[in-house]
């Protein structure tokens, strides 16, 4: 099995140079035929590189301990559902599940493409060829996960998976993440792809529109799912900490919104056009730095699993990649001109532009406390971090303007806003969020942001909610007096899914952000020890322990707590919570299991911590985290929101509506 | 005597080759790419379609003023009408 995925690999890598000739060719020259031997090569790349991990896959199931990579991450007390997941658990697996999933993507480009067959997916094919080709030189030449185990025997075990990683959410959140970073190589294919064919009408726009919401779809679903992880896994009371690496996930999802939002100035307006180029770049571009991040050991982090020294491998890429854009950019610098320019600050293009600039801002501090620690050392001698302060203080005011914005932009109107619009629109939402603000005061919320935050929140609820209000009512002035607002509320999305699904998702983003206000401005975190039968009292609950006892099995020991948890008022039982402390023994590592009790209002939150010195008394980590099961709901409702904007249209309109459009084209 | 995996390799290797050039081998081979396919077109006409609605809907709303919605409709119009035009030729 070594063999025949080292053989696929190697015929894959074979693939994307083929596939990249032939669709450069097929650009080059309008050739029909090469166009089509670039889909076939595209389309037989992505089946050797799904073989190769098949391979990897029947290798950690077989517990073939003659391969190094699965000997390293795997052994035989490991569930299945972990011998999947370890595949991804280190450098080379890991790279193999990108490259195989950008495999995934550049294949459903070509099946795209072949019932399109014109110059700009030739070249589009060609360029996401090319970032197929850079992960699998990777594979074959620095990452090979089918080398032999250099042992003269085989062994009979393997060292098995970090405990950390052995959680079922590792099982879904690096494909959904690695889904998400490689979806977005099309976009950047199709730019460079429109760039290379001169091709620089809105029609590649059009293209990726699908591809880029996707993308982010996957993005935005990877990153919550990885914050689910580090909650329920790390034991630490919190999701994110800005960690390097969750930093590294961060920063294309940010210039992946701006660049949904500045696409429509450009549909609509003809502006931006050089901007959206370099922000589909960008996007790509910091996929692969993230990558080069977490797999070069170049900043330290809790999630950096898999370190080499290969990063100057993805600088050279990434050099180049950027290179080709800036070059093309230039090339193509006639043909990227505006139009139009934004006639008044006061209209949706200036918003959105606004809006744009504040993403990159929030990307580029990102950006500078991640790379801190690397400048302050290659400048002074010494690392300096810059830790959570920095990232709050600089992101928080920049994240709640871009809330607020949320809930202005789309509701202006394009090129130059009335006065009497503008006060029709946002002077209720604005004296209501203004009411809201003094009551949180009144209730003794005094902290600045938590109490501007709400406020913001309320205010783009109301807007929204406004917005949904006046769509109905136009519907029926325009249709049916008489319609139900069930009826009005579908009518809407059924004509303008596009608008109404990104209110949807703007619905979610502001139940994230109450969520996290709540989370941050009222937690409680309590350390307390306790003895069989003994109680400790918190705001609304009590806890008892009921046992404690030590347990094992052939991967870890355990000891763990039966605690239960009561409501003082009433002494009514909530749940029973059953944390554990675990030691692995093959990776000699201890880790926590957390006990959590989720609900609507807070979730309880229990970590053991050990056993006093006398081993009478175990000891706890209580967090109490205010609204935090809103985060997750709110994330769901992005990612069904962005499913809205994805799913397909039926193929054509309504007959009436047809002929009307076209009547009205025509006339 | 052959190895069984070699030759399934160098068999794996023939059908990809064969999957590759295929299209060299048909008659079509010197057909001319175009800038734009007509399903590309029906496409466009259809986002058209799409943007003449939400700039009417942008206006029965009250975002939009008369005078903008005109020029912005003609301008849409007008790229409609040109898609229209490459379709029906």
């Amino acid at each position: 099995m070594n063999q025949f995925g080292h053989f696929s690999l190697c015929l894959a890598w074979l693939l994307a140079i083929c596939g990249i000739a032939c669709g450069a060719i097929a650009g080059a020259k309008r050739s029909r035929a090469w166009f089509f031997s670039a889909i076939h090569a595209t389309l037989a790349m992505c089946a050797a590189s799904g073989a190769a991990l098949l391979a990897l896959g029947y290798g950690f199931l077989h517990d073939d301990y003659t391969n190094q990579y699965v000997w390293q991450f795997s052994n035989r007390a490991m569930q299945p559902i972990y011998k999947i997941s370890a595949i991804w658990g280190g450098m080379d697996g890991s790279m193999l599940l990108w490259a195989f999933m950008l495999a995934v993507n550049c294949a459903l480009l070509a099946v795209v493409a072949r019932r399109s067959p014109n110059r700009l997916f030739g070249w589009a094919v060609a360029v996401a060829d090319s970032a197929a080709l850079f992960f699998f030189t990777v594979l074959v030449f620095f990452t090979n996960p089918f080398r032999y185990l250099n042992a003269a025997t085989v062994p009979p075990d393997g060292n098995g998976l970090n405990p950390l990683l052995q959680n079922p959410y590792m099982a879904i959140h690096p494909p959904m993440l690695y889904a998400g970073f490689t979806t977005w190589a099309i976009p950047s294919a199709f730019c460079l792809g429109a760039l290379l064919a001169g091709d620089l009408s809105n029609e590649w726009l059009r293209l990726t529109r699908r591809w880029s919401l996707v993308a982010w779809g996957f993005l935005t679903a990877g990153i919550v799912l990885g914050g689910h992880w580090a909650y329920v896994e790390l034991g630490w009371g919190g999701f994110w900490a800005w960690d390097p690496v969750e930093n590294a996930s961060f920063l294309p999802w940010l210039t992946g919104t701006a660049f949904l939002h500045s696409v429509m100035v450009q549909e609509r307006k003809n502006m931006l056009k050089t901007w959206n180029v370099w922000l589909v770049l960008l996007t790509y571009g910091l996929t692969v730095f993230g990558t080069f991040l977490t797999r070069s050991g170049v900043v330290q982090s809790v999630h950096a699993f898999a370190s080499t020294d290969i990063g100057w491998v993805f600088l050279l890429y990434l050099g180049i990649f950027l290179l080709t854009g800036i070059f093309l950019t230039w090339y193509r610098r006639v043909e990227l001109r505006p139009e139009r320019r934004i006639e008044s600050f006061f209209s949706r293009e200036a918003a959105f532009l606004v809006n744009n600039l504040l993403f990159l801002s929030l990307c580029f501090a990102i950006l500078w406390g991640v790379l801190f620690p690397v400048l302050s050392e290659a400048i002074t001698g010494s690392k300096q971090a810059v830790g959570i302060p920095y990232f709050n203080a600089v992101n928080i005011p920049l994240f709640l303007l871009l809330v607020l914005l949320m809930g202005i932009g789309p509701l202006i109107a394009w090129r130059k806003a009335s006065w009497t619009h503008v006060r029709r629109t946002f002077f209720i939402p604005f004296v209501m969020a203004l009411f809201v603000a003094m009551a949180l005061v009144w209730a003794g919320v005094v902290e600045f942001y938590p109490v501007l935050s709400y406020a913001i929140c309320f205010f783009v609820l109301l807007t929204i909610l406004g917005e949904f209000h006046r769509g109905v009512r136009a519907q029926k002035t325009s249709a049916d007096q008489s319609m139900h607002i069930v009826r009005g509320v579908s009518t809407l999305f059924r004509r303008h899914r596009n608008r109404y699904g990104g209110y949807v998702v703007h619905l979610g983003v502001l139940v994230v952000t109450v969520s996290i206000t709540a989370s941050m401005a009222h937690k409680a975190e309590r350390e307390f020890t306790l003895a069989p039968g003994e109680r400790f009292t918190h705001g609304r609950f009590a806890f008892t322990l009921v046992s404690s006892a030590t347990t094992r099995n052939d991967n870890y020991e355990s000891l763990g707590a039966d605690v239960r948890v009561e409501r003082l008022n009433d002494g009514g039982e909530i749940a029973l919570l059953h944390p554990e402390l675990r030691f692995y023994f093959r990776n000699q590592e201890t880790t926590s299991e957390v006990a959590l009790r989720m609900g609507p209002r807070e979730d309880l939150y229990l970590v053991l911590v050990g056993l006093s010195p006398d081993g009478q008394r175990v000891g706890f980590k209580l967090f109490i985290n205010p609204l935090q099961i809103w985060l997750w709901i709110g994330a769901m409702v992005m990612v069904f929101g962005t499913a809205l904007l994805v799913w397909p249209r039926r193929a054509a309109l309504p007959a009436t509506s047809r002929a009307e459009n076209l009547a009205e084209a025509r006339s | 005597m052959i190895d069984a995996g070699a030759l399934l390799a160098l068999l794996f290797t023939v059908a990809v080759v064969w999957f590759l050039i295929a299209p060299h081998l048909r008659g079509t081979s010197t057909a001319l790419l175009q800038a734009a396919s007509g399903g590309e077109l029906s496409e466009q006409k259809r986002a058209l379609l799409q943007v003449l609605k939400d700039l009417e809907h942008d206006f029965s709303t009250g975002k939009l003023s008369d005078a903008d919605y005109q020029e912005m409709r003609a301008g849409v119009r007008g790229e409609l009408a040109a898609v229209l035009k490459r379709l029906a030729s």
